[in-house]
């Protein structure tokens, strides 16, 4: 009794260490890649760090940065604001026009697999490529964009030079004066939108798609004996069935927008007047063109820990709601 | 008293006779300095640098091959392109920080005071002074001065912490076909000609859309910096320690930014696409860096009458332009290589090879004598006569300011001519120049347009 014990005890042991040593090659690549440089950069926040390391600051690049350095604490408000607004833009539209385009494409459609490709196709391309397309599509003087806009009488737009809100602009066509407080995000800001939701729009459809094709087919056909309608077919059994990817497209979206960076970099590079500076574009600035490299770190870390907070916020109010079947 | 004098008379005897001891055999065998040292085995050495395209990428490897097969002293260098310039920064920072860095690095002079924070980059003025490997004296003298002058640092003791290596200047491109066409003969000279040239030479169809601009001027510190110096002001007080550009001089540049951008006469362009309209006759002036030669020349579908020259100023007889461009620095390592790197900084900057340079890569040569070398003269007689024009201007550059915080600075500019040129400039009487009350460090802080 004792030895089979033993033995089993002995299997076991073997076992995990097999599991483990399995497991070497990615704890090993995350451990070096990730996790290191991420503690590190925990460790360079805590100094002043000009070029080379400097005195012991402890939570001070923290406190500049929030509130004890007025320019300092102003940009990153700012970006902080221009984050959000950014996010706030760009993932409610990304996401219905995604949803709205999957259960199109979902249908019994002639050339489906044509159209999934074409949705999907930005998405594979390069982002600084395909951003330095639409330099050209939004381009003030050549850019197809105002080319057709001026056959509806508008004209003149700048796009990525324009650090205007959106709303003042309107308001001035209209003749209609628009306070500073409510002149809305730049046209800039709203350009490197369309290119965001334009980029990851495939992504989205991909994922819905997917859900969509995971819904019994037979909960539509009773629900028709019923006699529901298409719209409540939508809304009763569609999306409560797709939240699992309701949930996991805004997750993924919302931490994406608040990471993005080389779109805007290529796009405005964090210009005209600071109007699409975020965040990332800030952190780029205070660290490589500032070299202020613990500022930077400092940033960076504030900024996973808004991203961390952000996401246990969505997962304790929406994840509840999500039903997995 | 004699108790005093009898230990200190030792004393000096023993110092004297120490002194005599030590400098016996270093004053026959061995040299002063690590400038002095010879090399004595091969060595091998990485230079990165951030020239990303051709012509100027193949002109480099070209040199540098030339000087890998001929420096005879077993030296070879090994280009390494690591993007441009703002890459190449970043690259350099990382690599001090894991302390992994090239023997040469290419950087702008703004960019040699931050890597000399840690303290990595070597002071040339040994080596181009030591008898055995420097610059004689007509050699340093035949260098223009403000090559030397925009090297050194004052925040560091005036060293000379770079040389001159890809260095070029703030000129005005003139497409003479467009003023021909306006009904202009000269080129203008002064800021109010040049302002009634581009007035002249925009075209506006039916509607009032601007079909041919007077100007495209795409916006940058150096380039106002250059303006504010055509006007007769200055970048900095004569301390460096605050900026000068905003008097009446840099005032008078946005209040032409503002005239010209509302009046629909100029434009801020997207990348390059400044270029391709002035090659197409689309644009009558732009401003900017000699470097951009090539890629004017190469857009040109049809020959177009051009010309390269100082940018208008308030007094031509005494004309002020921005010297543009990078340097290279020598990064600390081991005396022999260290020796090697400017061994190969000098022979860049030899007459026959600095001539060579300039025909290959664009970029200014650094020597006066440049001018005549007969290579060189076939060089811009047949192919590139706006080569000469730019070489003449740089008896009237000066370099900018390369004290610390001048890319804060450089921020504030942009903002205010961003500002100007999208019609945000603050007040009913267009662009105004105000300075903050002095408040917190860094001074350049203190900048703001008001």
């Amino acid at each position: 009794m004792n030895e089979r014990a033993a033995s089993r005890r002995r299997r076991g042991l073997i076992e995990n260490a097999q599991a483990y040593l399995f497991l070497v090659p990615a704890i090993v690549f995350l451990g070096l890649f990730k996790i290191l440089p991420a503690l590190y950069a925990v460790y360079i926040s805590l100094f002043r760090w000009d070029v080379v390391q400097g005195a012991f600051r402890g939570l001070d690049n923290y406190f500049d940065i929030l509130w004890q350095n007025t320019t300092r604490s102003q940009a990153f408000w700012q970006s902080l604001s221009t984050t959000v607004t950014y996010a706030l833009i760009t993932v409610p539209v990304e996401m219905a026009l995604a949803l709205v385009v999957a259960y199109v494409l979902f249908q019994k459609l002639r050339g489906r697999g044509i159209y999934r490709t074409i949705y999907y196709l930005p998405y594979v391309t390069s982002t600084v490529a395909a951003a330095t397309v639409f330099l050209w599509v939004f381009h003030p003087q050549y850019g197809i964009a105002n080319q057709l806009l001026g056959l509806v009488g508008i004209s003149g737009l700048k796009w990525f030079q324009e650090p205007d809100g959106v709303f003042q602009m309107l308001g001035n066509a209209l003749g209609v004066a628009v306070p500073e407080w409510a002149a809305g995000p730049s046209l800039a800001l709203v350009g490197v939108a369309i290119f965001t939701i334009w980029h990851f729009l495939g992504f989205q459809i991909l994922i819905f798609l997917g859900g969509l094709g995971n819904i019994p087919v037979e909960y539509y056909e009773a629900a028709r004996l019923d006699g529901a309608s298409q719209l409540q077919l939508f809304r009763r059994i569609t999306l409560p069935l797709l939240s699992p990817q309701i949930f996991f497209v805004f997750t993924i979206a919302s931490i994406g927008v608040l990471r993005a960076f080389n779109e805007i970099f290529v796009l405005t590079n964090g210009g005209p007047l600071d109007t699409t500076r975020t965040v990332t574009q800030l952190l780029f600035k205070t660290f490589f063109q500032q070299g202020q490299i613990g500022l930077g770190s400092a940033m960076g870390v504030l900024l996973t820990i808004i991203i961390l907070a952000f996401t246990l916020i969505q997962f304790r109010i929406l994840g509840r709601r999500v039903e997995y079947g | 008293m004699t108790r005093m004098r009898i230990p200190t008379l030792l004393a000096t005897a023993a110092l004297l006779l120490g002194a005599c001891a030590g400098a016996g055999p270093a004053a026959t065998a061995a040299p002063t300095t690590e400038a002095d040292i010879e090399i004595t085995g091969p060595v091998s050495l990485t230079l990165w640098h951030a020239l990303t395209s051709d012509p100027q990428k193949a002109a480099l490897e070209a040199a540098i091959k030339k000087f890998n097969d001929t420096n005879g002293k077993g030296i070879t260098i090994t280009p390494v392109v690591q993007g441009n310039y703002t890459q190449l920064y970043q690259k350099t920072l990382g690599a001090i920080q894991a302390g992994a860095l090239p023997e040469i690095v290419h950087a702008y002079e703004s960019q040699v005071a931050d890597y000399q924070k840690a303290a990595v980059v070597i002071d040339l003025e040994p080596y181009m002074n030591s008898k055995t490997n420097g610059l004689d004296k007509t050699s340093q003298d035949d260098i223009y001065k403000p090559y030397f002058d925009t090297n050194r640092f004052p925040q560091y003791g005036n060293q000379l912490l770079s040389f001159p290596f890809t260095k070029s200047l703030f000129v005005m491109y003139t497409n003479e076909d467009v003023l021909a066409s306006a009904g202009i003969t000269t080129t203008p000279k002064t800021w109010a000609d040049f302002e009634t040239a581009v007035m002249k030479t925009t075209q506006k169809d039916a509607s009032g859309k601007t079909t041919r601009y007077g100007w495209a001027q795409p916006l940058d510190a150096s380039n106002f910096n250059a303006q504010v110096m055509s006007m007769g002001g200055n970048i900095m007080s004569a301390d460096n320690k605050t900026v000068a550009w905003d008097g009446k001089e840099g005032l008078a540049v946005l209040q032409m930014y503002d005239r010209l951008w509302k009046g629909g006469y100029a434009y801020t362009p997207t990348g390059f696409d400044w270029q391709n309209d002035f090659a197409a006759s689309k644009l009558a002036f732009t401003m900017g860096s000699t470097s951009s030669r090539p890629f004017i020349a190469g857009a040109m579908k049809t020959p177009v009458k051009w010309n390269v020259g100082v940018p208008p100023q308030t007094d031509p007889t005494k004309p002020r332009t921005v010297m543009y461009g990078a340097n290279v620095a020598v990064l600390k390592s081991t005396p022999q290589k260290q020796l090697a790197s400017w061994l190969f900084v000098k022979w860049f900057s030899d007459q026959a090879q600095t001539a060579d340079w300039g025909t290959k890569s664009f970029y200014m040569p650094v020597r006066k004598a440049a001018a005549n070398d007969e290579a060189l003269k076939t060089y811009w007689t047949s192919k590139d006569p706006q080569g000469k024009q730019a070489f003449d201007v740089i008896s009237s550059s000066i370099p900018e300011p390369n004290v610390r915080g001048q890319q804060e600075i450089r921020d504030v500019i942009l903002d205010m001519l961003t500002k100007v040129t999208t019609g945000k400039a603050p007040g009913d009487r267009g662009p105004s120049l105000s300075r903050k009350p002095a408040s917190n460090p860094p001074w350049t802080a203190n900048l703001w347009f008001a």
